[in-house]
C-alpha cells in the first residue's frame, strides 16, 4: 500500500487502543497507546500501523522525530482541538464508565421567544454502547448504559470478527464501515479530572478516528506539494496551524425537484424512486470523483445527501483543479444526457487548523471560527450558481437559440425530444404502449430492482448483456445482478447489508446508507392498501430552521470543525437509518402511533426520498398521517427533545391518479403553510389545516378516537365483502358531517370577521341529537360515556377550531366504503 | 332550580333585550350566552316546552329568512311583526293557570322581534331564535 493510504488507515486505527484498554480487565495496567499498538500487532495485516497506536501522541512522536506518525499527531489535536491544553496533563484519568452525550443534548437555539442562553433540553441524553446497525434512541443516564467493561468487551470481539472476515477486502473503505459499525456510540474521551468528568464526551471514537484521518490526509496533501521529501519535514512545518492548509468544498445539484417530479403518471412510482436514486448516485459519483482526482479517499467525505454534498481537502492545486474540473465535466453530461435539466454548483474556502476548532480562546482577531468559514462558504456557493448560470448561457447562446430538429417525438414519462422512443414495458394488446426515452426507460428497470438491492457497483466499462446507466465521468452504475461477474476496476456499493462485513469483496467497496423502503407496486396499489377511501398520500417534511440549529446552535466556545461535522453526520442518519426502520414498526423504545386497532406493518409506504434534513414519501393516506406522526416523535426522541429542534411538513390527499408534479407542489405548499404560521414552526398541515404537532395529537385522542370509537381503545376495522377494508364510525356519518359543516362554518365566519361561535348553536343541536342516539342504544346503561364527554368538551373548545375540520375529514375519510368516488 | 330563579334568569335575558336599540347590537357572543340560558330555561322540568310547540313559529321565522337571504334590501319588517300576534295566540292557546310553557319564551321574543329595524337585525334575531331551540335540545328539551 501507498505511504499515503498507510497514513490514513494509521490514522484510523490510532486511537483503537481505547476500545481495546476499556475492554480490558485491568485497563491500568498500560497506556491506551500500548493497548492499541498490541492489539494491531495481532493480526498480520495490521501490525504495521501499531506505530500509528503506539506514538500517536505528541511526545513520542516528536522523539521519534518520525513524521507521518507526527502528522497524526497534528491531525489528532485538531479533530480533538476541544480537549488539546488536557491531553499531556498528568492530573487527568480516564474512567470507563462515562457514555457518549448525544450532541442534540448540547444545541441551544435562540428562538427568540426564550431567553438567551435558556436550555433547550431539560436534561442531557446518552447513548448506550451498542453497535451502529440497531435502531435506538439516546436516553437519560442510568446504570445500564453506562459504560462497562463487558459491553466494551462484546464490542471489541465484534470488531474483531468482522476484521478477520473482512481482511482480503481490506482497505480504508471497508474499515471505516466496521469502525462506524462498532464506535459510533464509543465515546471519543473519558477523561476526567480530579475524579468528575472535565466534561461529557459528545464526540463518538468513531468520528474522531474519521475526521482525524481527514485532517491527516488533508496535511499529507498539503505538504507533499510543497515539500515533496516527507523526511524534510521537520516539526515547525507539520504543526504550523495558521497557514490556510483546507478546503472545506461544498457541491450542490440545482434543478432536483423538477428532475424528480416533473414526469407523467405511466410507471411513476418506479420511475419516481430511481429518478431520486439515481440523483444519489450522480452525488456518490461526484463525491467519489473529485476525491479520486486529487488522491484522497472516502474518509474526506464530511456529508453527502440530498443532493448535497461536503468535503474536507488538502489547500493544493491538484484539489481545486480536481473541484473546477469535476463540475464542469458533470455539467457537460448533465447537458448531453439529461437536456441540462440539472446543474452542478461548486464552491469551496480555504481555512487554516485554528480554524477547526472554537475560536475565542485560540487565536487573535484575524482568525475566524469555523462558523464563519462555513459562512463565507455558502456566500461563495450562492455566487457561483448564478455565475455558472451565466457561463453557461454565454457557452452555449447557439445552441439555445435553434433551430431545433423538426420532428422528434416526446418521451411520455419526462417529455424530453428524443428520437430513440421505444415502450417502456410490455403492454397488452390494444393497450397504448407507453413510449419513452433510453433514461426513462433505463431508471424504469432500476425502479424496479431496487426493492432489497443489497449490491450496486460503479465502473468505467461496459459489461455486455447487463443493464448499465450511465453516469458522469464515463462511469456507469450496475445495480447488481447475482449471476454476474463485477467487472474490473470498479467499485462496489452495498446498500442493504452493508454492516455485514461478508458483503465487502473488495477494499475499494464501501457501504451506502440509502433508505430503502419500498412496499407498493405502484401508486394505485398503495392507494389501495388504504382503509376507507382508496386515497394516496403525500408527505413532505423538513427540519426547522437548520441553519439556525448548525451556525449557533452549538454554544460558541465548543464551535468546532469536528463538531458540526459530526452534528450534519448525525441529522443525515436519522433521515437515512432510523426513519426507514420507524416506518417498519422496528425502532427499539418506541411504540408506533396507530389509531386503528390493526394498523399494518411496515407501513404501505414508499420512501421517495430522505436524507439530509428532508424527506419526501407517498402511500397510503391513512399511513401517511400516521407515518407524519411516528417521524415527529422519533425526530423528537432522537434530538433529545430538543425544544430549539424541530421539523414541520406538509400532507396532500389525492387520487392516485393525478399529476405527481402538481401532487409534490401542493405538497410543498403544504409544508411552506406549516413554516410560516409563527416563527416557533413545528407544525403540520393535514387537509389544508395547520396546526402544532402536541396539538394534532391532542385532537386525535379528543376528537379522532371518539369519532371512531366511544369505548376503550382505537378504531375498529371492519371488512366489506369486496374485501376493503374500514374504520367503524361511533356515530352516524350524518354526525360527522355535521361536525364537518359546523366547522367550515365557523371557518367561513371567522374569515368573513364574524364571530365563529355563531355555529356553535348548531353544534349544541347536533351534539343533543348524538345524544339522544347514544342513550338509546343503551351503551353504558344510559350513561354517557367517557370518551363522549370528552369529545363533547373538545366539540365546544373553540381553540380546536382550526384543525377541527381536519379530524372530522380524517375519520370520515377512514369510515368510507372503500370507493374513491364516494 | 326553584321557579323564582328561574323566572328570574329570563327577566333578565328579556331585560338584556330590552337594553338594545336594534337586534345588531347584540354582539354574538352574548347572544349565544342568552340563548343556552334561554334553552336551559325553556327545556327545565318547571317550564317543559315542547319543541313541536314552537314548531310553527320557527318554521315562520325559517320561512322570512329563506326570502330575505336571496334579497336583503326588500327585508320588510312588516312580515315579521305579524308574528307577534301569532305568538300571542299560541301562548294563550297553552295556558293553564300559572303554567305555560310559552310564556318565558313569549317574554323575550317580543322585545326582541321590536328590536328588529333592518336585515342585519332581522338576521341576528333569527340567529337567536334558532340558537335557543338548538339549546333547547341540547338541554335535554323533547321533541
Amino acid at each position: 500500500m501507498s505511504q499515503f493510504k498507510d497514513l490514513v488507515i494509521g490514522s484510523l486505527l490510532h486511537d483503537i487502543g481505547k476500545l481495546v484498554q476499556r475492554a480490558d480487565p485491568n485497563p491500568s495496567s498500560k497506556t491506551h497507546q500500548q493497548f492499541g499498538a498490541d492489539w494491531l500487532e495481532e493480526f498480520d495485516f495490521l501490525k504495521k500501523y501499531s506505530a500509528y497506536s503506539l506514538w500517536h501522541h505528541t511526545r513520542e512522536a516528536r522523539q521519534e522525530k518520525v513524521p507521518l506518525l507526527m502528522v497524526v499527531n497534528a491531525a489528532d489535536m485538531l479533530a480533538a482541538g476541544e480537549r488539546t491544553k488536557h491531553e499531556e496533563d498528568a492530573k487527568t484519568s480516564w474512567e470507563r464508565e462515562i457514555p457518549l452525550l448525544s450532541i442534540f443534548s448540547k444545541i441551544r437555539v435562540d428562538d427568540g421567544d426564550s431567553d438567551p442562553g435558556e436550555a433547550s433540553v431539560s436534561s442531557p441524553r446518552y447513548y448506550p454502547l451498542k453497535q451502529a446497525d440497531t435502531v435506538f434512541f439516546p436516553c437519560h443516564l442510568h446504570d445500564e448504559i453506562k459504560g462497562t467493561r463487558e459491553a466494551y468487551a462484546a464490542l471489541l470481539s465484534g470488531l474483531e470478527t468482522d476484521i478477520r472476515a473482512i481482511e482480503r477486502a481490506f482497505g480504508v473503505n471497508t474499515l471505516l464501515v466496521l469502525l462506524e459499525k462498532y464506535l459510533s456510540y464509543v465515546p471519543g474521551d473519558t477523561r476526567v479530572e480530579g475524579g468528575a468528568p472535565e466534561r461529557d464526551p459528545d464526540i463518538s471514537l468513531f468520528d474522531h478516528l474519521k475526521l482525524t484521518a481527514a485532517i491527516s490526509s488533508c496535511l499529507y496533501g498539503y505538504m507533499i506539494e510543497k515539500q515533496p521529501d516527507v523526511d524534510g519535514w521537520d516539526e515547525e512545518f507539520i504543526y504550523d496551524a495558521a497557514e490556510k492548509r483546507y478546503i472545506v468544498l461544498d457541491a450542490d445539484l440545482s434543478g432536483i425537484q423538477p428532475f424528480i417530479y416533473n414526469i407523467s403518471s405511466k410507471g411513476a412510482l418506479r420511475s419516481l424512486r430511481a429518478r431520486s436514486f439515481y440523483l444519489e448516485m450522480v452525488c456518490e459519483n461526484i463525491a467519489n470523483r473529485i476525491l479520486h482526482t486529487c488522491g484522497l479517499e472516502r474518509v474526506n467525505l464530511i456529508f453527502s445527501g440530498g443532493g448535497r454534498l461536503r468535503l474536507l481537502m488538502p489547500n493544493t492545486e491538484k484539489a481545486r483543479e480536481a473541484a473546477r474540473e469535476t463540475e464542469k465535466a458533470a455539467n457537460a453530461f448533465f447537458r448531453d444526457e439529461l437536456s441540462g435539466s440539472i446543474g452542478l454548483n461548486v464552491a469551496w474556502e480555504e481555512f487554516a487548523g485554528l480554524e477547526m476548532m472554537r475560536s475565542s480562546e485560540q487565536g487573535g482577531e484575524s482568525q475566524r471560527s469555523y462558523k464563519k468559514v462555513l459562512e463565507d462558504l455558502r456566500v461563495k456557493l450562492e455566487t457561483r450558481k448564478k455565475d455558472r448560470i451565466i457561463d453557461e448561457l454565454i457557452e452555449r447562446r447557439f445552441e439555445m437559440l435553434g433551430p431545433f430538429e423538426p420532428g422528434e417525438d416526446e418521451c411520455r414519462i419526462c417529455h424530453c425530444e428524443s428520437d430513440e422512443l421505444e415502450p417502456l414495458r410490455e403492454h397488452a394488446e390494444g393497450e397504448e404502449p407507453v413510449l419513452s426515452c433510453p433514461l426513462c426507460r433505463d431508471l424504469y428497470v432500476l425502479g424496479g430492482s431496487l426493492r432489497g438491492l443489497e449490491r450496486l457497483w460503479m465502473s468505467e466499462d461496459e459489461v455486455s448483456g447487463y443493464h448499465s446507466l450511465r453516469l458522469p465521468f464515463g462511469h456507469l452504475l450496475w445495480p447488481k445482478d447475482e449471476e454476474a461477474s463485477e467487472p474490473e476496476g470498479g467499485w462496489g456499493i452495498v446498500l442493504d447489508k452493508r454492516w455485514d462485513a461478508d458483503s465487502y469483496h473488495s477494499p475499494n467497496d464501501y457501504g451506502l446508507s440509502y433508505p430503502h423502503y419500498r412496499e407498493g407496486e405502484d401508486f394505485e396499489d398503495l392507494a389501495e392498501k388504504s382503509c376507507g377511501a382508496h386515497w394516496l398520500g403525500i408527505l413532505r417534511m423538513d427540519v426547522d430552521d437548520l441553519g439556525r440549529i448548525f451556525g449557533g446552535g452549538i454554544p460558541e466556545q465548543e464551535m468546532s470543525f469536528t463538531r458540526i461535522s459530526v452534528l450534519s453526520r448525525l441529522m443525515n442518519n436519522y433521515f437515512r437509518e432510523v426513519l426507514p426502520s420507524v416506518l417498519r414498526g422496528g425502532a427499539e423504545g418506541y411504540e408506533n402511533f396507530t389509531v386503528l386497532e390493526d394498523t399494518r406493518f411496515p407501513r404501505p409506504l414508499e420512501i421517495v426520498y430522505a436524507g439530509g434534513d428532508d424527506l419526501f414519501i407517498v402511500g397510503a393516506w391513512n399511513h401517511i398521517i400516521e407515518a407524519a406522526f411516528d417521524i415527529r416523535e422519533t425526530f423528537a426522541l432522537y434530538t433529545c427533545e430538543n425544544q430549539g429542534i424541530h421539523i414541520s411538513g406538509g400532507i396532500v390527499i389525492s387520487r392516485h391518479d393525478h399529476p405527481l408534479y402538481d401532487l409534490a407542489r401542493i405538497a410543498e405548499i403544504a409544508e411552506n403553510n406549516a413554516k410560516s404560521v409563527d416563527r416557533s414552526k413545528d407544525r403540520i398541515e393535514i387537509f389544508g389545516r395547520t396546526g402544532k404537532w402536541q396539538k394534532y395529537s391532542r385532537a386525535v385522542e379528543q376528537l379522532l378516537l371518539p369519532f371512531l370509537n366511544l369505548g376503550e381503545g382505537k378504531g375498529v376495522v371492519k371488512k366489506t365483502e369486496n374485501g376493503n377494508k374500514h374504520a367503524e364510525l361511533a356515530l352516524s356519518r350524518a354526525f360527522l358531517r355535521n361536525v364537518m359543516a359546523i366547522a367550515r362554518r365557523y371557518e367561513s365566519l371567522q374569515r368573513s370577521g364574524e364571530s365563529g361561535k355563531l355555529a356553535f348553536p348548531y353544534l349544541a343541536y347536533t351534539v343533543a341529537r348524538a345524544r339522544e342516539t347514544i342513550k338509546k342504544d343503551g351503551h353504558n346503561g344510559g350513561e354517557l360515556p367517557e370518551r363522549w364527554m370528552t369529545l363533547e368538551r373538545a366539540l365546544f373548545d373553540i381553540g380546536n377550531y382550526d384543525i377541527l375540520y381536519s379530524l372530522a375529514s380524517w375519520a370520515d375519510l377512514l369510515s368510507r366504503g372503500g370507493r374513491t368516488d364516494e | 332550580m326553584n321557579r323564582e330563579r328561574a323566572e328570574s334568569h329570563t327577566a333578565n335575558v328579556a331585560g338584556k333585550i330590552k337594553s338594545l336599540r336594534k337586534m345588531s347590537e347584540l354582539e354574538v357572543e352574548d347572544m349565544i350566552t342568552l340563548a343556552e340560558e334561554m334553552g336551559r330555561r325553556l327545556s327545565s322540568r318547571e317550564v317543559d316546552l315542547k319543541r313541536s310547540q314552537i314548531r310553527r313559529f320557527l318554521d315562520a321565522v325559517k320561512k322570512i329568512e329563506a326570502q330575505v337571504k336571496r334579497n336583503p334590501e326588500q327585508f320588510s319588517r312588516e312580515s315579521l311583526l305579524l308574528l307577534k300576534p301569532k305568538l300571542a295566540y299560541a301562548t294563550g292557546r297553552l295556558r293553564e293557570g300559572k303554567n305555560n310553557p310559552l310564556g318565558p319564551f313569549q317574554e323575550v321574543i317580543d322585545p326582541a322581534i321590536d328590536r328588529v329595524k333592518d336585515y342585519a337585525d332581522f338576521m341576528r334575531f333569527a340567529n337567536f331564535m334558532e340558537s335557543i331551540i338548538a339549546y333547547h335540545r341540547f338541554h335535554g328539551g323533547k321533541e
